[in-house]
């Protein structure tokens, strides 16, 4: 049964703030357990909102406080999308280090970037790199 | 009292098995946490012999993955062996496209795990 008041949208602004990141991320998967999203959809959502806030709170915003986070969701029952932005100078993505090469592999930056293209249908940044915008189309065959 | 916080460690066949406590490993502090004390258990005398078990967890960030790494590169280092048990679905498709399965030597079930080890030790 479908309990969700879909669309769900979100507009907001957070400081860069861990905590407050996660109170965000539990607020959005609350509404996609409430309409019955499957848990792979709900874990590759999670997995893009969760990396794309740290991304943006870590390395755009550089954990200060006096910066924050602009988001943006739009659930509907078929679509999650999903805006973020942040204060920082952004990047280019052909910076950013190949996480599977073994020089690399312990580097922090780069795995969070490559589980969002793998889990989302589309992924894309403005320029300069400091807004990344994503949506998924939910899956019904399982 | 358990020094420990987000594992808990039990012995079976004289190999350690190290459960992960969380159920979404996603909370910056608490992933420091973890990380400590993995490592940790990595600084005996002898060479580690681990299984991590992941019966309990429903998610993890790229930055517990990364304490992961570190963890089996130090353990691997001193000669012992990690293995990674009972990993959902969604997380193991996680490690294969990042290639991460080439670094990691996942086993289905604790009891293969163990039964590796065992004659591994």
């Amino acid at each position: 049964m479908n309990n969700a008041a879909m669309p769900w949208n979100l507009d907001t602004s957070i400081p860069s703030d861990h905590s407050q990141a996660c109170d965000l991320i539990r607020l959005t998967l609350d509404q996609l357990e409430k309409g019955s999203w499957s848990e792979a959809d709900i874990f590759a959502i999670q997995m893009a909102l969760e990396e794309s806030l740290m991304n943006a709170i870590k390395h755009g915003n550089k954990s200060d406080p006096a910066k924050s986070v602009h988001v943006v969701i739009q659930l509907t029952d078929e679509d999650f999308f999903l805006k973020v932005a942040d204060e920082g100078a952004g990047f280019q993505l052909c910076d950013v280090p190949d996480p599977t090469c073994d020089e690399n592999i312990e580097k922090c930056s780069g795995r969070g970037i490559m589980l969002m293209r793998h889990l989302m249908d589309t992924v894309e940044y403005n320029y300069p790199g400091n807004s990344v915008q994503m949506r998924k189309h939910r899956r019904r065959d399982q | 009292m358990s020094q420990f916080h987000c594992i808990q460690i039990s012995l079976v066949s004289d190999i350690q098995v190290v459960q992960l406590v969380d159920e979404k490993i996603m909370d910056p502090l608490r992933i420091e946490q973890l990380g400590k004390e993995l490592l940790s258990l990595s600084d005996g005398d002898d060479p580690p012999f681990l299984v991590l078990s992941f019966s309990t967890v429903r998610f993890l960030s790229s930055a517990a993955i990364n304490k992961l790494i570190v963890l089996e590169r130090r353990i691997k280092a001193r000669g012992g062996k990690l293995l990674l048990t009972d990993l959902r679905s969604e997380i193991r498709d996680v490690f294969g496209f990042t290639h991460l399965d080439s670094h990691f030597r996942i086993r289905n079930d604790l009891a293969a795990a163990i039964a590796e080890l065992t004659s591994d030790s």
